[in-house]
């Protein structure tokens, strides 16, 4: 999962991150406009738009994917069928109580990699690996 | 305010949204609040007015302090439809990469995920404000929207085979079962 972050050049050598970074985007070009609408008031070749902002779907599935594996090993009493797609934060509830640090980190975690309108803030999800990091050492501290 | 409280068909667990104008772009995170900030000079800006949650915001927002006159200047742009494409894009990739590993919650919250993204797309590209997320499953649920539309859109999407025959197999399955929630 915090492989995923890579997606968006963070905690990756530069020279395999850059290439995502420009665009933020999967397999699309800035050229593609098959389908679209003829018609635009809005001179939009003028103006450049910020790259503050990616789609956060990579880190999203990276962390369905985790709890899925956490589900299928049963490692969650309660969760071994459950109903609805269940946050890392009612994982960590389930495992270690309401009022354990884990969880708001990991309700934190979930909101930063929220986004809006299709995208998260660079820094929100510079913040959401940091978060995460701490989360990894804290359930297997690493030597150091 | 905006969103399904705004729409009034908002859940018991729904989130409040609001939109924020404001020269300050501190960070505001609080339960069941979720802001959206934009700063004063973008408010007016071809980029937002053309975005995607401004035509939501503009259609199904309830206004609660100021002029809101950058409301007249919104209009769905070329960009937000491009970007409503890549996101699809992105979706069905990541859905068709993840799916054998996937417990068949995700599987199906990726299923109404893609659904729901597709009929965006449609309206969109028809110029239509985006509507509540509630108001979108509602009108799947009833058949109102066009089965035959998402999978035109899908099938101009620059997807490679058998991603696209596999999102079909989930729009079908989606039809099925709808979760509430986004």
């Amino acid at each position: 999962m915090i492989d995923s972050f890579g997606w968006y050049g963070i905690a990756e050598p530069v020279e395999e991150s850059s290439q995502k970074v420009v665009n933020g985007e999967q397999g699309v070009t800035d050229d593609d406009e098959s389908g679209e609408p003829d018609e635009d008031e809005f001179d939009e070749e003028e103006y450049e738009e910020r790259q503050y902002y990616y789609d956060p779907s990579d880190v999203q599935g990276a962390l369905f994917e985790a709890i899925s594996t956490a589900i299928d090993e049963e490692l969650i009493p309660g969760y071994e069928d459950p109903k609805h797609a269940p946050s890392l934060a009612e994982v960590f509830e389930v495992l270690l109580g309401r009022d354990s640090e884990l969880r708001e980190k990991a309700e934190y975690f979930e909101e930063l990699i929220s986004g809006y309108d299709d995208r998260a803030h660079i820094d929100d999800l510079r913040e959401a690996y940091s978060v995460l990091v701490h989360i990894v050492d804290q359930l297997a501290p690493t030597k150091k | 305010m905006f969103g399904s409280r705004a729409a009034g068909v908002n859940g018991p667990d729904s989130d409040l949204d609001l939109l924020v104008i404001t020269p300050r772009m501190d960070r505001i995170y609080a339960a069941g609040l979720d802001f959206v900030l934009l700063l004063p000079e973008d408010a007016t800006g071809m980029f937002w007015c053309g975005s995607e949650l401004a035509s939501h915001i503009s259609q199904y927002g309830k206004w609660l302090k100021g002029s809101g006159e950058w409301r007249q200047n919104v209009r769905i742009s070329r960009r937000a439809v491009l970007r409503k494409r890549q996101r699809v894009t992105g979706a069905a990739v990541n859905a068709f990469e993840r799916w054998s590993r996937l417990h068949p919650v995700f599987q199906t919250r990726y299923s109404v995920t893609l659904r729901r993204e597709l009929q965006r797309l449609d309206l969109l590209m028809r110029q239509i404000p985006i509507t509540p997320t509630p108001m979108l499953d509602a009108e799947w649920q009833a058949g109102l929207t066009s089965t035959e539309r998402l999978l035109s859109l899908l099938h101009d999407l620059p997807l490679i085979s058998p991603v696209p025959h596999f999102i079909e197999q989930l729009l079908a399955r989606d039809s099925k079962a709808v979760p509430a929630g986004r």
